[in-house]
């Protein structure tokens, strides 16, 4: 009897749910929800441009201090080797490493976000700099982490465990 | 001995309501971030939209379940939050197993990062729901009518025909 009760309070959880929901402006829409992510694309707005920086530009901007390195590769390249200090934001980070990243990238002049390649990165910096806004310079760096290496930046390498969320807190 | 856990049942049990009924108005208010949230678990997300809809509802009805005359609908209140809380629980657990860093949504947004104490915490809240499904039963078998003031016991229910 009681898990009749229980299953009629239930029922009518259910059909005061979705009745409140057809009725505000503010509902719930049945499609799919798109997993919010580091590069936001259930957000809809629009993403800002990004300006690719070469290589030997990047590196000498490194050296000079006040910049954070995103390293937008895979957990396995990140893992295999890294420029030293980059934090792993993938795409497919949650949201909260994303915005513990960004607070990080507040309280830099440039941010400088690389990939694997020329262009693969080209997601995640245009949705840093979007979420960052204009008081914040955010940079792809063309060539991604190959041409980084190749220009002399620092490496190391380690696990993700050892960077990303642990790192940014 | 029924009336020395008196005060401590309706204590948890206006405990319990009270915080159903702040979860449940905190998601309540912001519906597509919550859903957003869910989705977030990666845990069935195409259930996401649905789960966002129904399990405000779910707590508020139960917070109110547990706040009404009748012992035999607190019980299924308390039954329905002890179910909402343990599934909580195993959502939880295994985003904590999982190592997925994302935001509880236990109170809509903003309600902070999943963490062992987020565990340890829907753990005791579900055994306290749990213990109330049981206490209100054992409240009801005394000979005399529960003195709390809260209504029927199990005992005038029991004496019910069907």
């Amino acid at each position: 009897m009681m898990l009749a009760r229980t299953a009629a309070l239930f029922a009518l959880a259910c059909v005061l749910g979705y009745a409140f929901n057809a009725v505000r402006s503010d509902g719930v829409s049945f499609a799919p929800v798109v997993v919010g992510n580091a590069c936001g694309s259930a957000s809809g707005e629009p993403t800002r441009a990004v300006l690719s920086l070469s290589a030997a530009d990047a590196a000498d901007a490194i050296e000079a201090g006040s910049v954070l390195l995103l390293d937008a590769r895979s957990a396995d390249a990140y893992a295999r080797g890294h420029i030293d200090r980059a934090l792993h934001l993938p795409c497919a980070s949650a949201n909260a490493d994303a915005e513990r990243a960004l607070d990080r990238a507040r309280l830099v002049s440039l941010v400088l976000v690389y990939g694997a390649g020329a262009e693969d990165a080209r997601d995640m910096a245009e949705e840093v700099a979007r979420r960052l806004g204009p008081t914040t310079r955010v940079s792809l760096v063309f060539g991604g982490y190959d041409a980084l290496l190749g220009a002399g930046a620092p490496a190391e390498s380690g696990s993700c465990e050892r960077c990303g969320s642990e790192v940014v807190r | 001995m029924n009336r020395l856990f008196a005060p401590l049942n309706m204590a948890l049990r206006l405990g319990l309501a009270a915080l159903f009924l702040f979860a449940g108005l905190s998601k309540l208010a912001e519906p597509v971030g919550f859903a957003r949230e869910i989705a977030n678990y990666q845990f069935l997300p195409a259930l996401a939209p649905h789960l966002a809809v129904v399990l405000p509802a779910a707590e508020i009805v139960a917070a109110l379940g547990l706040l009404v005359p009748s012992s035999a609908y607190r019980r299924a209140a308390a039954l329905l939050a002890a179910g909402l809380l343990a599934s909580f629980s195993v959502a939880v657990i295994s985003v904590v197993w999982r190592g997925v860093n994302i935001d509880c949504g236990c109170f809509g947004s903003g309600s902070g990062e999943i963490s062992g104490l987020t565990v340890l915490r829907n753990v005791c809240l579900t055994a306290a729901a749990l213990y109330l499904v049981f206490a209100d039963r054992d409240e009801g078998s005394a000979a005399s009518p529960p003195s709390d003031g809260l209504g029927d016991g199990v005992g005038a229910e029991r004496a019910r025909p069907g």
